[in-house]
């Protein structure tokens, strides 16, 4: 099955990256493939794949 | 339909009928042609374009050297001054790229014109000729009808594709537009460079581009390229812009994803299938989500993996609220209650 890729972006003005970072941990232990944190001026952006079943 | 009718009429007429309603006919057919043509003539569509001073033909022919060889044979001779065999490549360079210019000035406003007027009014004339002739000669009256008939779906088939091809100038001329900045932009960062960095036959591969990119080819296939990445982007990719709600919930995840872990195989496929009644009202994103990686609904059908997998993927991007909390809990209360 193909995998699904998620972005999750997150204003800087209201998420600190130690939230996100938190998040990326959830995800990779609930079975993501992989989740890599970037970020713009303005965003933190998630970029999360899940593997399909 | 009305010569249809005419031509009806006229077949039940004697021969000196006939000989008198031909020609009569065929006065009738030319007052219509050159109504029509008047009719076309004050159409004539504004030119959308100002008149330029500049006679761009003799511009041309000027710059004829820099296509012909004359000025890249000093390019070659200037091969021990590279100060001045660089300001020779610049000038050959732009001096092209002038050229393109007024060529796609020229392309953009015929194109322009062509779309912006009835275009194929040459076709409906042509169509209307052949439904006259049809109809007002002798022949039969079911051939005259037909003929007739002919003629209608014709026009409407050009005066159709007229009107596509009005509304589809514009974006293809945009496009055209945005390729050759493309383009341009790369000569343009080419010239910044030295000669020995960024050669006369190298900005000749980047102005074949540019050439290439004021082509309604060239647009077309970047429109259909566009829509590809975004068709490929939809389905590969979901968007979420989170909020602080989401990250304020992070801990009611945790909660409920202890509470799915300590469920036995049968309490798990049972939980699967008792939140699948929350699904349609859950987010775009999380039913994309569910759908993408279980497109199959193997969670449904007695995969307690899939099961799992699936159902720790929602909660991972659940919007833990009250409602959604309550919706949790309630089923993993179902399920595991004896």
């Amino acid at each position: 099955m193909p995998d699904k890729t998620v972005v999750e972006t997150s204003p800087k003005a209201t998420t600190t990256k130690a939230q996100v970072q938190a998040v990326q941990a959830q995800h990779l232990s609930d079975g993501a493939k992989s989740s890599v944190i970037t970020e713009d001026p303005t965003n933190w952006i998630l970029t999360t794949v899940w593997p399909g079943v | 339909m009305l010569f249809g009718m005419s031509c009806l009429q006229e077949s039940t007429a004697s021969e000196a009928t006939r000989a008198i309603a031909a020609p009569a006919k065929l006065a009738i057919a030319a007052i219509a042609i050159a109504s029509l043509l008047a009719a076309l003539a004050a159409c004539a569509p504004i030119r959308g374009y100002p008149d330029d001073p500049e006679d761009t033909s003799a511009t041309l022919t000027r710059l004829m050297p820099y296509f012909d060889g004359t000025e890249e044979a000093q390019y070659v001779a200037l091969q021990n001054d590279a100060t001045l065999r660089q300001q020779k490549r610049d000038e050959i360079v732009l001096a092209r790229i002038r050229a393109y210019d007024i060529e796609f000035a020229d392309f953009e406003e015929k194109l322009y014109l062509q779309g912006n007027s009835v275009s194929t009014g040459s076709d409906l004339l042509l169509l209307i000729l052949a439904g006259l002739t049809a109809t007002t000669g002798n022949a039969a009256t079911k051939a005259a009808l037909g003929a007739a008939s002919a003629g209608v779906v014709g026009a409407q088939a050009a005066i159709s594709k007229d009107l596509y091809y009005q509304k589809t100038i514009p974006a293809l001329l945009e496009q055209m537009e945005a390729n050759r900045t493309q383009a341009k932009l790369t000569i343009f960062k080419g010239l910044d460079q030295t000669d020995a960095q960024y050669p006369l036959t190298k900005a000749y591969l980047d102005l074949d581009a540019l050439k290439a990119a004021s082509s309604i080819p060239g647009a077309i296939a970047a429109i259909t390229q566009q829509a590809g990445d975004a068709k490929t982007k939809a389905q590969g990719e979901i968007d979420i812009m989170r909020t602080p709600e989401y990250f304020q919930h992070l801990a009611d995840i945790k909660d409920i994803q202890a509470q799915v872990a300590k469920l036995t195989p049968a309490q798990l496929l049972a939980l699967a299938k008792a939140m699948q009644q929350y699904l349609p009202g859950e987010p775009s994103t999380i039913q994309a989500l569910v759908k993408g990686i279980d497109p199959n609904g193997l969670r449904l059908s007695g995969n307690v993996d899939a099961a799992k997998y699936v159902l720790n993927a929602w909660l991972s991007n659940e919007i833990m609220n009250a409602v959604t909390k309550k919706q949790w809990s309630d089923a993993i209360a179902k399920v595991s209650s004896p």
